[in-house]
């Protein structure tokens, strides 16, 4: 259930980007015109994600759910009488548009909602494969949209819109009426009187959390934000190479480019269930390689692969300069598909933890790691293209090995530090537990 | 690697457990057919454009429309602009 609502809102969230190239003929937009409307489907992310983490604790994630899908699937139908509705109210059709399809993009924050919803369903042992699932799935709606989307509506964006938002009162309607917020009503009632400001302060201070959120925003906030920066990068840095392969026009250099980065989006996607269920295998073998990192609570060999994937992350980050700067398109691409996996690991690995570590207030702490981290897909290209102009040779190549020694590095460390207690590591952090919510807590 | 205390051979997954699995080990297989496929499409000078191709005019007038249809090319689809 949780992941036919995730895939449906992913589908909403960025149906907008598949009808781009029609919406911006058709309203004459400028590049920086077409960028904002790109860039404008997470915008809501870093602060909606925490407020639906809340909810979902408070209300249930079925209720959630059905918020998300009513609010997101209206809009949706409304953004596609934009044409009448727009000057109804005053303002250009566009505008109408462009703030509705803002509005129908805050479906990206159901996210959260499903975590908290399979976290309180499924036995810890299973915890990293059923997250896996849930969240890998879903995120293939993305691809759906951008894949079929425009083969089944042409250039009919406005037809796409308002069937888009009637499915979504469907789904609605089946969650309103066979949802169940947790296993049992103990679980459901835990979660629901956690669901407090001084709880959701008390998780955003944790070292654990904040650990967790940084390796989110190494793994899916660097997912994102090379979603948005590989084709340009391709494009820039590799042209020559890309043109010696018989590409000749720019058309066909910017197709091939977005194939090369489109291997990091699929691999990072569908990879990702398999790193929940890598998780699961090192927690049934016990594995805990790492020293310093805890090596004795009871799902510290999950730490353990998070680590692992922190550490792969880093390192094939690295080789994408180092196969940059010897421009070498076939090393860099064939590193790029490992990245990718290696960020599905990041992404699996994470939320294989947060249900175990956060078991009291699931929703509020995946609203914090997986709503702040999504800063991390705004930061990353801006850093790539400050970079581009620090180096004499080869500047857009040199971004990678940056962000993963001056950001990444550090991040790992403080997750080392975060991660070495034995006993509730979840519980220390800035201001002690009595602090944030009163005695005899 | 070492086992712990936390290795716990003896538990019995729920039914769902292996199906998960064998549509995990099946995303994967996408993943990795996707990769291969783009990727030999592309070092070949051969990766195709998925859409059809998609130009944006000006409205124009009817002689211009009567010409430009007889020499258009049926990959192409021909939106008019928007009216202000």
């Amino acid at each position: 259930m949780a992941a036919v609502a995730f895939f449906w809102c992913f589908l909403m969230w960025f149906s907008s980007a598949a009808f781009v190239p029609t919406i911006a003929s058709q309203f004459d937009l400028s590049v920086k015109g077409v960028a904002l409307l790109a860039s404008s489907a997470i915008w809501t992310a870093p602060i909606a994600r925490p407020l639906a983490g809340w909810a979902a604790d408070k209300f249930g994630a079925p209720k959630a759910f059905v918020l998300i899908l009513v609010l997101t699937g209206t809009f949706s139908i409304l953004s596609a009488y934009a044409e009448k509705l727009g000057p109804a109210i005053g303002v250009s059709e566009y505008h109408f548009l462009f703030w509705t399809r803002v509005i129908v993009a805050t479906a990206g924050i159901s996210f959260v909602v499903g975590i908290q919803h399979v976290a309180q369903w499924f036995e810890s042992e299973e915890m990293g494969t059923a997250e896996g699932l849930y969240a890998g799935t879903g995120n293939v709606g993305a691809g759906v949209g951008a894949l079929l989307l425009p083969r089944i509506y042409g250039l009919d964006y406005h037809t796409a819109f308002v069937h888009l938002g009637i499915v979504a009162f469907i789904i609605a309607g089946w969650i309103l009426l066979r949802g169940v917020p947790a296993k049992s009503a103990e679980q459901a009632a835990m979660a629901k009187k956690t669901a407090t400001f001084r709880d959701t302060a008390f998780v955003w201070t944790r070292h654990a959390a904040i650990a967790l959120m940084l390796a989110y925003a190494m793994s899916f906030g660097l997912e994102i934000g090379m979603n948005a920066w590989l084709p340009g990068y391709y494009k820039m840095g590799f042209e020559e190479a890309i043109k010696g392969l018989g590409f000749e026009t720019l058309q066909d250099v910017q197709i091939a480019a977005g194939s090369f980065a489109a291997v990091q989006s699929f691999n990072a996607s569908l990879f990702r269930p398999f790193s929940g269920w890598i998780s699961d295998v090192w927690q049934r073998k016990g594995w805990t390689p790492f020293p310093m990192i805890s090596k004795h609570l009871e799902y510290a060999p999950r730490i353990h692969w998070l680590m692992f994937a922190l550490l792969s992350i880093t390192t094939t980050m690295i080789l994408l300069t180092v196969a940059g700067l010897q421009n070498n398109l076939v090393l860099s691409v064939l590193i790029l598909a490992l990245f990718g996996i290696t960020v599905s690991f990041g992404t699996g690995g994470t939320f294989a933890i947060v249900p175990l570590m956060f078991k009291e207030r699931p929703g509020t702490a995946t609203g914090f790691i997986g709503g702040v981290s999504c800063a991390g897909g705004i930061i990353y290209p801006l850093i790539y293209g400050e970079a581009a102009g620090w180096f004499e040779v080869g500047g857009i190549h040199w971004g990678y090995a940056l962000v993963a020694i001056c950001m990444f590095i550090p991040f790992i460390l403080y997750f080392i530090w975060a991660m070495h207690w034995d006993v509730h590591p979840e519980e220390h952090g800035f201001g002690s537990k009595e602090k944030w919510l009163g005695k005899g807590s | 690697m070492s086992g712990h205390s936390t290795r716990r051979d003896d538990y019995e997954y729920e039914p769902w457990y292996k199906y998960g699995v064998a549509f995990l080990f099946f995303e994967a297989a996408i993943a990795i057919a996707v990769s291969i496929y783009a990727l030999s499409m592309a070092f070949s000078g051969q990766a195709v454009q998925f859409k059809k191709k998609v130009t944006f005019d000006k409205p124009k007038t009817a002689i211009e429309s009567e010409s430009t249809r007889e020499q258009q090319d049926h990959s192409t689809i021909t939106v008019p602009a928007k009216k202000e």
